[in-house]
């Protein structure tokens, strides 16, 4: 071990090849200037180091430690193995899951600079964001996840064995394309405890197993609860999470099949905050690591090489194309993230008029990492670009607006970077990021007493239509056991029945 | 914040091959399908990833989205340098609307993917029916080896096991109560540190019986001999030798020298998966023949009559210069269209006569020609082979016509079908 004197000064790490040593002496001083110099506050961390092919395998898991075996992650795994292999499309350099201990991949084959920018990055940035952002805290349990997904794919496993394979993986990919109705965006979920899970469903078992329901058509009174018999509700209102309400009542679905449609929405669930603070997320750990690794530097425990380096895997991650640039694929969501926090901390410390009338709450409060951990609690990617994005980023990005119309024949320019504009791209931008924009809108608005026939409109956001809903309406027929009928809710028409 | 690093790069690589075997058994059929097409693209002695591609219902996986060509949206883009407010930009062709940032298709289209020659190999070779096939085509086998077997209470003194044989005696000893040396040690030291005469003569009597009852019991009985025991298992060898014989001539154009290559690319993963060790030879033929090197044995052809006799003679004189001894294999794979010179026919079926003695397998691959009549056409090169099949089971000849009979075709020839018999395409 490296004596204590040695280890809180003098440079960390020297060249390329890293050693235990080194994450260790190197996460220790990231966390003290995470931790006494930024305010972060994060769960324990716990840093694997993995190879290559673990960090591909991991990606195709949805990033998961432990998940269920499906093909379809054999089929992400084959193609990120296929870009890599081919070397487009690098691996990340890192991957965090929202979990206490919150678990970071570090890989074997980085240098250890990468290694140093990923901890700064994740074990403190990511991590301290799932711990305190509003989102996270409402809609996952840390603490549970990795119990719940050792649950999920030991249920899988044995149902594999009972039920045999294809019945389940056809299930599975049933509830899959259903996978973005299986939340609850209104109202907070219940916690997860696989403890709860298993009894529950094992509950459900003996329940369901004496109840077909046909016997309860014909015995209406019969003593179990009304969810466990699966009678239909009248909908009292519209419901927007139609995996919970399959998993509830659909009318002939198995005990295990309902246990799928539960393991499915929770997962759902657990992933809702990630794709809501992408921007942020991504904008506030790069933020952080970009503070930490100069901060390592400006104590001297970094080389000028490997800080070099750091500058140049910074700008890499940050780089945002322009649109007519072949390699542009919409905004990067660590360039527009980082300008943003960098922009909070600059209005908090050295504000201009323009400051003081587009960033009001935080401009001059002179708590630059006040204002940021504040940003990063309290709001999700929608609503923190409403709040944040300030005219100086919309002049430097050179943000323009198209409009675009699909029976017009031209794309007509809406809005600049000027003053009549930025209030404007600020709003679509921010529009961009709902829920709404990017996932069709469909509510389950009634259940017929007598066929059950399950009636779901779609409320058409922008005038969009759906593109070919057909296979994934086929799937929501499976899931629901009766006739279901897709309506339009502005026209009334059936789109599919 | 405390933390803990932990080493995983050990750990079982196991979840993304379940999930990666899984997803190729989804789309085995056609992966297939495209799997022997990619072998007409590979050398033989490639052993680098092959791309495969596979159509879209299969492993599509849908879900609800919003048509991006339907309806209205604002794009708010980066890196503005002319445009002013109210400009019309012409709507760029190709659907999506401009860098709107569309992923492409999830589940629409085809989806390539890479797999290793191994496993290209086993889906190929699943295929084909491989066990099967290895019994088949075992053949005789000249030598054998000494095997273990388990052991035997009788054998030659070299072969004692003696910890088994230790095992089994104390196994007895335990059965038939014998007392241990141990306990008649502890007693003795329990007599020396007794001061009490009665008791003294008690523990002298124990002593006295328990050692007696030690005596009476052998410590090793011949019963409890045992040997190691080996039985002499026939041994095949592990080298083989494939000659590949293709007809050069101008009528054997692009497309049969495709069916060629897939079919020779097939019987050497074949090999390669029976024998550890694999040679090719490539012998080409016009109306001369020469052997040659892998390349030139699938570029262009040169124009010439045929004369098949040519390529018998050049392969029959490398057998008999390099593969001349017991433990070689010697496998012929033809390919031709069939065409030959009419008064070559008795040559060739002399040089058959000598060649299919000393080989496990002539597989003869006979590319029709295009057109309405190929079926009933039989050609001068099948006629006499047909007559030579009726003298040497081990000459196998089968028709093609395109890619998907090759497999088949195959198959049939290694699989035991009766010799000879000419099957058509399905």
């Amino acid at each position: 071990m490296t004596p204590v004197g040695l280890m809180r000064s003098g440079v960390l790490w020297t060249g390329a090849e890293w050693t235990f040593t080194d994450i260790e002496r190197t996460y220790e001083a990231v966390e003290r200037i995470g931790r006494c110099e930024l305010g972060l506050s994060c769960y324990p961390n716990q840093i694997e180091i993995i190879s290559s092919e673990q960090m591909l395998d991991a990606y195709a898991s949805i990033g998961m430690p432990v998940f269920y075996s499906h093909w379809s992650f054999g089929k992400h795994f084959a193609r990120e193995w296929g870009r890599y292999k081919k070397g487009h499309g690098g691996l990340a350099y890192e991957l965090v899951i929202n979990s206490d201990p919150c678990i970071n991949y570090l890989m074997d084959g980085n240098t250890m600079t990468t290694q140093a920018l990923v901890l700064a990055h994740a074990a403190m940035g990511h991590n301290h964001f799932f711990r305190n952002n509003e989102l996270f805290r409402s809609w996952t349990d840390a603490a549970s996840i990795v119990d719940y997904l050792v649950f999920a794919r030991d249920y899988v496993a044995e149902q594999e064995r009972i039920r045999g394979r294809p019945a389940v993986e056809r299930f599975l990919d049933a509830c899959h394309a259903l996978r973005d109705y299986g939340i609850d965006r209104a109202r907070r979920p219940s916690r997860l405890s696989p403890a709860r899970e298993r009894a529950r469903q094992r509950l459900r078992d003996d329940v369901d197993d004496s109840q077909v329901s046909e016997i309860d058509r014909i015995l209406p009174g019969y003593g179990a609860p009304r969810e466990a018999r699966g009678i239909p509700p009248v909908l009292a209102e519209p419901e927007e999470n139609l995996l919970y309400l399959i998993e509830k009542h659909a009318p002939d679905l198995e005990p295990w099949q309902r246990e799928l449609v539960r393991i499915t929405r929770k997962m759902a669930q657990y992933f809702y905050p990630q794709g809501q603070t992408k921007v942020m997320n991504e904008g506030f750990a790069s933020f952080i690591h970009h503070t930490i690794m100069n901060r390592l530097h400006d104590q001297g425990r970094t080389t000028t090489g490997a800080h070099i380096e750091f500058l140049a895997l910074h700008a890499n991650v940050l780089f945002q194309p322009e649109f007519d640039d072949p390699r542009y694929g919409g905004l990067n969501p660590y360039a527009l993230g980082f300008a943003v926090f960098q922009d909070i901390a600059r209005a908090a410390t050295a504000p201009d008029d323009e400051d003081r009338t587009w960033l009001p709450t935080i401009a001059g409060c002179n708590d630059p990492m006040g204002a940021i951990r504040e940003a990063a609690a309290s709001f999700r990617d929608e609503s923190f670009l409403r709040q944040y994005l300030s005219p100086k980023i919309i002049r430097r990005l050179r943000l323009f607006r198209l409009h675009d119309h699909a029976d017009a024949r031209a794309l007509e320019v809406t809005a600049i970077h000027d003053e009549r504009g930025y209030a404007e791209l600020r709003e679509s931008i921010a529009d961009d990021y709902e829920w709404h924009a990017n996932h069709p809108m469909l509510q389950a608005v009634d259940i017929d007493k007598t066929t059950r026939t399950l009636t779901i409109e779609y409320r058409p956001y922008r005038d969009r239509t759906l593109l070919d809903p057909k296979s994934a309406f086929i799937h929501l027929r499976t899931l629901w056991t009766r006739p279901v009928v897709l309506r339009h809710g502005g026209t009334g028409q059936t789109i599919m029945s | 914040m405390s933390s803990v690093i932990i080493d995983r790069r050990q750990n079982p690589k196991d979840r993304s091959l379940v999930n990666r075997q899984r997803f190729i058994e989804r789309v085995r059929d056609e992966v297939r399908k495209s799997s022997h097409r990619v072998l007409g693209d590979k050398g033989l002695h490639d052993r680098g990833d092959s791309e495969l591609t596979v159509g879209g219902s299969g492993i599509a996986e849908p879900r609800f989205m919003h048509d991006p060509r339907s309806g209205e949206r604002d794009l708010v883009l980066p890196g503005n340098r002319q445009y002013s407010l109210g400009d019309l930009i012409e709507k760029p062709q190709a659907g999506g609307g401009g860098a709107g940032g569309t992923q492409p298709g999830e589940g629409d289209g085809d989806f390539s993917f890479a797999v290793s020659h191994d496993e290209l190999v086993d889906i190929i070779l699943e295929d084909l029916e491989l066990p099967r096939l290895l019994r088949r085509s075992e053949g005789s086998v000249e030598t054998t080896a000494l095997r273990r077997a388990g052991y035997a209470p009788s054998g030659p003194p070299s072969a004692l096991d003696v910890e088994r044989t230790m095992s089994q005696s104390l196994a007895r000893r335990i059965a038939l109560r014998a007392p241990s040396l141990a306990r008649i040690a502890e007693l003795q030291r329990s007599r020396e540190a007794c001061d009490i005469e009665a008791e003294r003569a008690a523990i002298d009597a124990e002593i006295a019986r328990l050692a007696a009852r030690a005596h009476a019991i052998a410590f090793l009985d011949p019963l409890d001999l045992r040997y190691r025991r080996f039985e002499r298992q026939p041994k095949p060898s592990a080298r083989a030798v494939m000659v590949c014989i293709i007809d050069v001539s101008a009528s054997m154009g692009e497309r049969e020298r495709r069916l060629g290559k897939q079919f020779f690319h097939l019987l050497s993963l074949f090999l390669n998966r029976k024998y550890r060790e694999v040679d090719i030879v490539f012998v080409r033929h016009h109306h001369e023949a020469e052997e040659c090197d892998e390349e030139t044995f699938f570029a262009s052809g040169s124009t010439g009559s045929t004369v098949v006799s040519t390529a018998y003679r050049v392969a029959e004189a490398v057998i008999t210069r390099r593969y001349a001894s017991e433990d070689w294999n010697i496998y012929f794979a033809q390919v031709s269209d069939g065409d030959n010179l009419g008064a070559d026919g008795p040559t060739c079926a002399g040089a058959l006569d000598r060649l299919l003695p000393r080989s496990r397998h002539f597989a003869y691959v006979e590319v029709l020609r295009e057109g309405p009549s190929h079926v009933t056409r039989t050609t001068d090169l099948w006629t006499v082979l047909d007559r030579v099949a009726r003298r040497h089971p081990n000459l196998g000849m089968r028709q093609v016509m395109d890619d998907d009979d090759v497999v088949p075709a195959f198959r049939s020839l290694f699989a035991g079908l009766p010799v000879g018999a000419q099957v058509g395409r399905a």
